[in-house]
């Protein structure tokens, strides 16, 4: 909790330093579906759907596109085995996109580039294993972000897809036969600040995400922007425990504008 | 409509790119066979068992002798008790597999005497308005406090236990006894311990496996320091016999590294590895040993925890109706 604050807090004055042409915040909700492979747990894919909220900044000129999204969802997944074996999962998500505009007239098509910082947990509880019921994993990705902006009729409506993927990669997951994390069984370490050092810097080569996010923006009224849009965001972990995870979210939200 | 049209296009690649990755990217559930289902459980273990080593098990040579017994073919019973059969080459109480058919596992106590015969204890030491907490049946006995603690699994709360303990605030000493536990919550056994300690004490070094290697573990010791316990430093017994696995173990590890504790009785059954639980992609459960533990001492408490004194219960006690444990307790407590 305090890890998350400290990102909120390090991360909110970057996000409004600069001057701004539009900024909004928005809330959203909808429907995730998930697929999570976590060999912690088991050798099977665990499939299920649930609820996702989200609470959203959002910045934007002729200069650059800056969105910072903190997402919660809660889903309950099973194998497709005839064992009762289900998972709670429980999945949060600080996902920070700041990027630069490449043309600098306004056109239709929009395109920025820049970088992104994604923070992502994904907690799984099992409702029948004992000793071994909870997993954790929280990673923390840095790399090069896209978003393609296409406004067909003036600046009403307008489409908006994001892409990032992750280089540089900062990881928590269980060891082989424990909970905590190899990094702190190797200094034996079993408190917080154990855990949380506890974890691995990879890169592509052990650890894969693609995060994608389109959406649709529909200006309502002078203050008022509605938005729906389609995320999917995978995951890919090769080491010690294998861990995969493909989330799919359908959403609706809306922004109020502060700035025009 | 061109521009609905572009529209259309950009929608669409982006959902079939998404979903089209993901098919590539994400692994299939592995197929459901006997041979496949031989071979997860096999490698599973392979690299995540704890005891390979400390048990000189060669995991390799078990699979020559049972691979060679899957055929695609087979039925389920038969490949049921093919997997329970390489399992319980483990001889580890803490390793097994359920299905639809039962559950194959090795029994920890066979072979042993049991030292311990419920009744006597309902009738001789309990009496008929038996007190009882969380579980916990607990009565006074010439001065002495005595609770039998039968299971880990059912919440012991510290609210619970200190209610006992403050029962037995003016006796000479308590005995604990916890004979036939087969474990349960080790939370639970540090509610009791919390309140026997009177200083930090290291009770336990855990192995915890850091990679798929027979011999990759790390270490972690584990200390208990009370919070808010009793402090309670009177002379304590704990009865013990190969019953005793598990959390059980645990807990008689971690109350022998107290000075004013003593173990009587048998030698614990062992059981400590945590398990941890897995499936196979028939559905069927499987759980092993994942960890290992060691008294700071050295002492693996897989193979069981040896009493600082050996009593079994006698043929004459039992004929009338007196267990010899708790009487071979009382005289070390009234000493």
């Amino acid at each position: 909790m305090r890890a998350i604050l400290f990102i909120c807090m390090a991360v909110f004055p970057l996000h409004t330093w600069s001057q701004t042409d539009t900024m909004m915040v928005g809330v959203g909700t909808g429907w995730n579906a998930n697929t999570v492979l976590d060999e912690y747990l088991s050798p099977m894919h665990y499939r299920g759907n649930g609820f996702m909220f989200q609470v959203c900044l959002h910045e934007q000129n002729d200069r650059f596109y800056d969105q910072l999204a903190f997402i919660y969802q809660k889903s309950k997944i099973s194998p497709d085995t005839d064992n009762n074996s289900a998972s709670h999962l429980y999945r949060g998500n600080i996902d920070w996109i700041r990027a630069y505009r490449l043309k600098t007239k306004p056109e239709k098509w929009s395109i920025f580039m820049g970088f992104h910082f994604l923070t992502s947990y994904n907690g799984t509880k099992h409702t029948i294993w004992k000793n071994n019921n909870y997993s954790h994993s929280l990673v923390f990705n840095l790399g090069p972000s896209l978003v393609i902006n296409y406004a067909p009729w003036e600046k009403d409506i307008h489409f908006t897809w994001e892409l990032a993927v992750p280089i540089l990669n900062y990881i928590i997951r269980p060891s082989q036969g424990s909970i905590l994390p190899d990094g702190s069984i190797k200094r034996s370490r079993q408190d917080v600040r154990g855990f949380a050092t506890g974890g691995r810097i990879t890169s592509l080569h052990e650890y894969q995400r693609i995060y994608s996010n389109l959406f649709l923006s529909y200006r309502i009224s002078t203050r008022f922007d509605a938005r729906t849009g389609y995320q999917w965001d995978f995951q890919n972990y090769t080491v010690n425990n294998p861990y995969q995870s493909a989330n799919h979210l359908l959403y609706v939200a809306i922004y109020y504008r502060f700035k025009k | 409509m061109k521009k609905s049209g572009i529209i259309y296009i950009f929608l669409s690649w982006l959902l079939i790119t998404s979903v089209s990755c993901e098919r590539i990217l994400m692994s299939e559930d592995p197929e459901n066979t006997p041979v496949n289902n031989f071979e997860i459980l096999w490698n599973t273990l392979d690299k995540k068992y704890s005891f390979f080593i400390t048990k000189a098990v060669d995991w390799d040579s078990i699979y020559q002798v049972y691979r060679p017994r899957i055929l695609e073919d087979m039925q389920d019973t038969l490949l049921f008790q093919t997997l329970g059969g390489m399992l319980l080459e483990l001889k580890d109480g803490h390793t097994e597999i359920t299905s639809p058919f039962g559950r194959i596992n090795f029994n920890y106590a066979e072979g042993f005497k049991t030292n311990f015969a419920a009744h006597i204890i309902t009738i001789t030491y309990l009496g008929p308005s038996e007190n009882k907490r969380d579980g916990i049946l607990y009565s006074i006995i010439d001065s002495v406090g005595y609770m039998y603690i039968g299971n880990f699994t059912n919440e012991i709360t510290d609210d619970g236990i200190r209610h006992i303990l403050n029962h037995f605030a003016d006796t000479r000493g308590i005995i604990i006894d916890v004979r036939n536990n087969a474990g349960g919550n080790d939370r639970y056994c540090g509610v009791i311990a919390n309140h026997f300690f009177d200083q930090k004490r290291m009770v336990e070094i855990n192995h915890f496996k850091t990679g798929p290697g027979h011999d990759d573990f790390g270490t972690i010791d584990h200390f208990i320091e009370p919070k808010n316990g009793l402090g309670i430093v009177k002379p304590t017994v704990i009865l013990t016999n190969r019953g005793c696995y598990s959390a059980c173990n645990t807990f008689v590890c971690w109350m022998s590294a107290l000075p004013h504790v003593s173990i009587v009785g048998d030698t614990t059954g062992g059981g400590g590895g945590r398990p941890h639980f897995s499936e196979l992609p028939n559905g069927w459960i499987y759980r092993y040993s994942a960890t290992k533990s060691y008294r700071p001492d050295g002492l693996n408490i897989d193979e069981g925890i040896p009493p600082d004194h050996y009593v079994t219960l006698t043929k004459q006690d039992s004929a009338n109706w007196k267990d010899t444990l708790i009487k071979y307790a009382l005289e070390l407590i009234n000493q």
